[in-house]
């Protein structure tokens, strides 16, 4: 791997001692510019103090001195501790040796650069745990003193992220330290030590089944699967024991999720490692019966046995758990899901591999460029004939996935796992995009048949899959698509067409197509398909749906229309608009006042949406300065359905805007969050579930409304502490008066119930439509409702659980279908577990 | 029990990565703004609001709002405009509602293709009345006024350069309006075998 440039500091062309000039993948790098960016920055931090410029420029442009010197060497130290072991060579036993020899001579001197330099290698690089291990085991074995350092920073680090919650470092640090054992560094009994402290709230054997204790279960097997082997040989009985336990929990949970479909995502076989910890206990016991052996990757440990003999073993302080974590926040390990076939019997090494792989894209997420290049460096350390590489062969397409491993298919298959990740991902959906598009832009052809692959596979069983998977698909695939010139081949999906329009396929290839004109514009979608979609596609670019233009009306209505237009369009007033409202409609004797206000409303907010159908600003332009009149509009609960039905009908010829205008209606408090879900529901959306629109709006509600929440509580926990502070404080500050704390506690207290009448009332509706006989047009129809009813309930299943005794008294009652009470039965589950 | 004091405590609070954040500041600066360089990082440290960079000039509002979304809820989008004719010159800033989402922005979007075009997204102090209008000469942004490549997302070719290519079509058009009738060639009477000695086929 070429990290010269990152780590190095700038011996690129400046005499960099033969070395070519390679990219991550061998290939030649042409040296332009513009390619250098953003990787060829200069070392942050591999140099000490504030050296600023580019690592290039050194000779002749200063006094070159001891400290120049010192930093030379310091980035050739980093880089050779960064690159050391990135291919399983014949060469990397004598590397490791040498590196070893460097480091313990030089980590006196540079020993900063070269400790904070490990430390990460640990944590971003971990695919490579083998490689440091030993290295820290040599280190160790050369020079105690160094040894301690390295493992006493490890456990440090460590700790810290424990008491952060940062559990990818966890999972990835607690391998290490598995390591350490094979080389004599730790002790098995300091390793036992730690992995107790993770199986503390488990002891008993009774545990309770919770999100806390499923993440403590997965860094403990996690964790077992690369210890196996030394603890067998030196703390047998303790490993038996330490299973044992672990095992019975998993079996305690797996009985709990026993037939909850909640969070599973394709539904057409029964769920395969849909339980991640009976998956993971599955390996762990395979790979014991294989006497602890894991050889998908090299071990270098193994040569060095003689020398890990004579090392000294450190002592290490207690491990403490987090305290104060929220159920949220635990890890929920991801199934890898299985999208091509692969040799059954090579079940334990594709975990290995996809495990590390999965590692990565956690630890490396923020860049996703370098994520890519590294995702693509992992086979590397392999063994011989554990996996097959596409890119690394003459002819890929002979590759044979039943066969052999193949390495693209398993990355592809992580990636696509972390993307469908039931109830939710780790990341937002884009990091999964974006990191497809660079392992694509990396290896063009081979990675774009892999996408093509993993996303018919998965389009092969559309009649299966979770309907918020499906979703994501769409999402996923539209910017993906759009990334590489608006390519695919569309033929293969040409029988969606003549498929029932709300049928998975159908709707999947239309959603997805209705995203890339959003991304695009239509004439643009419309060139690239093929005749047989016309139906797939609107007839018309989307447009605006102006009421007071398309219908015919009377004369006194024109009147009006013309007036109000008239006004709108010369910028006149709120004021003005409201007068020529009031002037017209109190001339209509032949109606009551309701009647005239509701028309006066109409009048107003069809216009106000016609001021700002032009662009989004022009939207937000419009509603900002006819807020005052809307809101005065909106003065109860039917006037504000009513303004979001108007919304919704002015816009129905283009779904991105509606859903825009209604967020932003929600925004500028002309509607409320149960106005929105009173229109989302609406009798008259019956027959149309199948459409993603709605429910992309009901997100955006319910997300917006959590998120206040949460902000209230935060400026709650400021006001709190000003005012202690205050009250600590005998002078009495010149600070700024903070906010009073009543005044903070009852906005909140009345967000609180919004959101506790936002979830109930949500749910009502959607037990309502799913247990009569009128709440969807068809199957299929009733289908995608209870689909995005599962999406609802596990999203939200924090403030549904908030809200249990009253949905289970008033809404999942007796009256309620059996399929919408077993859903309510499954998250409660799921909250437990 | 390992002391402490082992090794140095900046270990454990320095923030040094191998790999390079995406989510960091850049080397992109606005020349016109006010305040200090550490004014400038502070701002950049809380900031909701990106400059975006390298858009087609036909690019809508509605396209750069589906894809900047997937980063977050957009508070505001403001198109950059051509300083004389008010139309978008290929830039805009996009501010979200809170600075994390800002961060994956960064993370996730900077990069990626709108309208084929690779989106160019920069953490930015905020946007200031005025801001929305090109710097360049001619009213749009400066890197249009010297760019020599044609670009037809963006106008077509650079100011500068449609303006040499605007002299040489004035020059070339007022050259052959000079030319009333095409020449009709001299007669000359050498046996008609003219192309042959030549030989220039």
């Amino acid at each position: 791997m070429d990290f010269s440039g990152r780590v190095g500091g700038g011996r690129r062309g400046g005499g960099g001692g033969g070395h070519r000039n390679v990219d991550e993948f061998g290939r030649e790098r042409r040296d332009r510019p513009h390619q250098r960016k953003p990787y060829d920055r200069p070392a942050r931090g591999g140099h000490r103090g504030g050296h600023g410029g580019r690592g290039g420029a050194h000779a002749g442009m200063g006094p070159v001195g001891p400290i120049d010197e010192a930093q030379e060497i310091e980035s050739r130290l980093s880089s050779l501790i960064v690159k050391v072991g990135d291919k399983n060579t014949p060469t990397l036993q004598n590397n490791l040796e040498a590196l070893s020899v460097v480091l313990e001579k030089d980590c006196v001197k540079h020993e900063l650069t070269v400790m904070r330099t490990f430390r990460q290698c640990v944590l971003e690089l971990p695919w490579k745990v083998t490689v440091y291990s030993t290295l820290a085991g040599l280190l160790n074995a050369k020079n105690s003193e160094t040894g301690e350092k390295v493992v006493a920073l490890m456990h440090a680090v460590l700790r810290g992220s424990l008491a952060k919650g940062d559990w990818g470092s966890v999972k990835v640090l607690m391998r290490f330290f598995a390591l350490l054992v094979s080389t004599n560094s730790i002790a098995a009994s300091t390793l036992i030590g730690m992995l107790d402290t993770f199986l503390a709230p488990l002891a008993g054997g009774s545990a309770k089944v919770s999100a806390s204790n499923n993440c403590y279960v997965f860094i403990v097997l996690s964790t077992l699967l690369w210890a196996g082997r030394s603890l067998k040989e030196h703390a047998p009985a303790e490993l038996e024991q330490r299973l044992e336990l672990a095992a019975k929990y998993v079996q305690a949970q797996a009985e709990i999720n026993q037939g909850n479909t909640l969070s599973t995502v394709f539904h057409d076989t029964p769920p395969k490692g849909s339980n991640t910890l009976a998956h993971l206990l599955d390996v762990v016991r395979a790979v014991a019966g294989n006497d602890w052996k894991v050889d998908a990757i090299y071990a270098p440990f193994e040569l060095f046995a003689s020398e890990f003999a004579q090392a000294k073993q450190h002592e290490l302080p207690a491990l403490e758990l987090p305290t104060e974590l929220a159920a949220t926040a635990f890890y929920t390990p991801s199934e890898f899901l299985q999208l091509v076939p692969s040799p059954s019997d090579q079940a334990v090494r594709k975990y290995v591999l996809q495990d590390f792989i999965a590692d990565t894209l956690t630890q490396l997420e923020g860049n996703r460029k370098d994520c890519g290049k590294c995702l693509m460096q992992i086979h590397n350390l392999c063994n011989e004939d554990v996996c097959s590489v596409m890119t690394a062969v003459q002819h890929p397409e002979d590759v044979d996935p039943e066969s052999t491993l193949v390495f693209e298919y398993m990355m592809a298959e992580v990636l696509f796992s972390f993307l469908l990740q039931l109830p939710e991902g780790l990341y937002r959906e884009m990091y999964y995009t974006s990191l497809a598009i660079e392992l694509r832009k990396a290896e063009p052809v081979i990675l774009a048949n892999v996408f093509e692959t993993m996303v018919e596979s998965i389009v092969a069983r559309v009649q299966f899959i979770d309907v918020e998977c499906l979703n994501r698909l769409s999402n996923w695939l539209a910017v993906y698509i759009s990334n590489f010139g608006f390519q695919w081949d569309w033929t293969k999906w040409e029988s969606a067409a003549s498929e029932p329009v709300d049928s998975p396929k159908h709707r999947f290839v239309q959603e997805t197509l209705l995203k890339l004109i959003r991304l695009s514009y239509l004439d643009r979608v419309r060139a690239m398909l093929p005749d047989s979609y016309s139906a797939l596609v609107p007839a018309k670019a989307p447009a605006h749906n102006f009421k007071f233009t398309v219908q015919a009306m009377d004369e006194r209505t024109r009147e009006v229309s013309v007036a109000v237009g008239r006004c709108l369009k010369s910028k006149g007033s709120v004021e003005q608009a409201l007068a020529i409202l009031q002037e017209h409609y109190s001339k209509w004797a032949d109606i009551d006042d309701d009647r005239r206000q509701s028309l006066a409303r109409e009048m107003l907010v069809e216009h106000v949406l016609l001021l700002g159908s032009k662009t989004f600003s022009h939207m937000l332009n419009a509603i900002e300065k006819f807020m005052p009149a809307l809101q005065k509009f909106g003065d109860s609960p039917e006037a504000k359905l009513q303004i979001a039905r108007v919304t919704e009908d002015f816009w129905l010829g283009n779904p991105q805007f509606f859903a825009i205008t209604i967020d932003k209606l929600v925004n500028y408090r002309v509607i409320d969050p149960a106005t929105v879900i009173a229109m989302l529901f609406d009798d008259g959306h019956v027959g149309s579930w199948s459409k993603f629109q709605y429910w992309e709006i009901l997100h955006n509600t319910v997300k917006k409304v959590n998120m206040r929440v949460v902000q209230l509580q935060g400026r709650l926990e400021a006001a709190v502490t000003a005012a202690n502070a205050m009250a600590d404080d005998d002078t009495p500050a010149e600070t700024q008066p903070a906010e009073s704390v009543e005044h903070v506690e009852a906005t909140l207290a009345q967000m609180v119930q919004e959101q506790r009448d936002v979830v109930v009332s949500t749910a009502r509706h959607f037990a309502r439509l799913l247990s009569s006989g009128s709440g969807a047009s068809g199957e299929l129809d009733r289908a995608w409702l209870h689909g995005r009813f599962k999406e609802f309930l596990r999203t939200y299943r924090i403030q549904v659980m908030e809200n249990a005794s009253t949905l289970e008294s008033s809404v999942f009652t007796a009256e309620a279908s059996g399929d919408v009470r077993q859903a309510f039965e499954d998250v409660r589950k799921l909250s437990a577990a | 029990m390992a002391p402490a004091t082992l090794f140095d405590d900046s270990l454990l609070t320095d923030t040094f990565t191998i790999v390079p954040r995406l989510d960091r500041p850049s080397t992109y600066k606005d020349h016109q703004y006010q305040g200090s360089t550490e004014q400038w990082s502070t701002d950049l440290a809380r900031t909701t609001t990106l400059y975006v960079g390298n858009l087609s000039f036909y690019t809508t509002e509605e396209q750069l709002y589906e894809i900047f979304s997937k980063a977050g809820e957009i508070k505001r989008i403001i198109m950059g405009l051509s300083r004389n004719d008010k139309t978008p010159c290929g830039f805009c800033f996009v501010e979200y509602y809170t600075h994390e989402n800002a961060l994956e922005c960064m993370k996730y979007v900077n990069g990626t293709k709108l309208d084929d075009r690779i989106v160019r997204t920069d953490l930015d102090p905020g946007f200031k009345e005025g801001r929305q209008f090109g710097r360049g000469r001619s009213g749009g942004q400066v890197r249009d006024e010297y760019r020599q490549e044609y670009d037809e997302g963006r106008g077509g070719w650079g100011h500068m350069r449609a303006k040499q290519e605007e002299d040489r079509r004035i020059q070339q058009e007022e050259n052959y309006e000079a030319i009333a009738s095409v020449p009709a060639g001299a007669e000359l009477e050498i046996n008609g075998r003219l192309g042959d000695k030549h030989g220039d086929m």
